[in-house]
């Protein structure tokens, strides 16, 4: 079977059950405080078809892709992060980021702007693991869109 | 044999890796310049270093055309670069491991005061940079490279 179609009806359910939250406004609990919410878009970025083309391409790599024994990609991996990327799209001031994959098979992300740089891993089991770094640099783990968005949107 | 003998690296040696042309393994970094992602220079799950070669043994098209003997063409392939002392900052060391392949093989490993983490591997990617295609092509090794 081919990894493009490794994802059956079961997974797909899977991932409706356990996927990262679709709006940016949705609320819980988080390692940091929160705004009350966060500019929406009127209409969705224009970037994201782009950039999901990008993430499923993604499964064409091949074992060893980087030429040091990189993993293929998971497509679980892929499928998270592109309800990631279609959560951040609706965010006014996000902009597009780099679309890449991580040695371990991971779909991977990455803004940076000259000031603050923001990497992003999404794992098989949809969570997603960052590192932000600032004037103050943290990293972390969490299952919530949101997290990332204020990040990327905080002044 | 006498190069496969492993060595002291100096702090103001140059290393490099090779970075695949996909998917997007390059970031313009606004004030730094074009840089390898963090993702592209992590070692794999498992192993105890990311692998990379030295300057001054190997020159950047040599490190390409390594690629063709697991039957990949270097086309499109790039090389970035990192300087030893920038990888010692953080706590991190760069260790000789020659090979056969590869006689100026090392690798950026762990040290007792700093593990891998992704934080690192993105404050080492901003100090990566990427060679020119003439760089690529003119570089030998044992040459030195400018800041």
């Amino acid at each position: 079977m081919s990894q493009a179609s490794a994802i059956d009806a079961t997974e797909l359910a899977f991932f409706e059950a356990t996927s990262v939250p679709t709006t940016a406004t949705s609320t819980g609990e988080a390692w940091a405080p929160k705004p009350a919410t966060l500019a929406l878009r009127e209409e969705t970025s224009a970037w994201l078809s782009e950039r999901v083309d990008r993430l499923r391409r993604l499964l064409g790599l091949q074992e060893n892709w980087d030429s040091y024994g990189a993993k293929p990609i998971d497509p679980r991996s892929v499928e998270f992060a592109v309800r990631l990327l279609t959560s951040l799209a609706d965010v006014d001031g996000i902009e597009a980021p780099t679309v890449t994959a991580s040695p371990d098979g991971n779909a991977a992300l990455c803004w940076d702007d000259g000031h603050r740089s923001l990497d992003v891993e999404i794992l098989a089991d949809g969570s997603i693991e960052y590192a932000y770094l600032n004037d103050e640099d943290h990293e972390g783990t969490t299952l919530d869109a949101e997290d990332l968005a204020i990040l990327l949107t905080q002044s | 044999m006498p190069e496969l003998e492993q060595q002291e690296i100096s702090d103001d040696e140059i290393i490099l890796r090779r970075i695949p042309n996909q998917p997007d393994c390059i970031k313009h970094r606004p004030g730094i310049g074009l840089t390898a992602t963090s993702f592209a220079i992590r070692n794999l799950p498992g192993k105890k270093g990311s692998s990379w070669t030295r300057l001054v043994q190997t020159s950047p098209r040599k490190l390409l055309d390594q690629l063709q003997l697991d039957g990949i063409s270097p086309k499109g392939w790039m090389v970035c670069r990192i300087r030893v002392s920038d990888v010692r900052d953080f706590r991190l060391d760069v260790i000789h491991l020659p090979t056969e392949r590869d006689a100026g093989h090392c690798e950026i490993r762990e040290t007792p005061r700093q593990s891998f983490s992704p934080a690192i591997w993105s404050k080492l990617a901003r100090r990566t940079r990427i060679l020119t295609a003439e760089e690529v092509e003119t570089l030998q090794a044992g040459n030195q490279l400018a800041e």
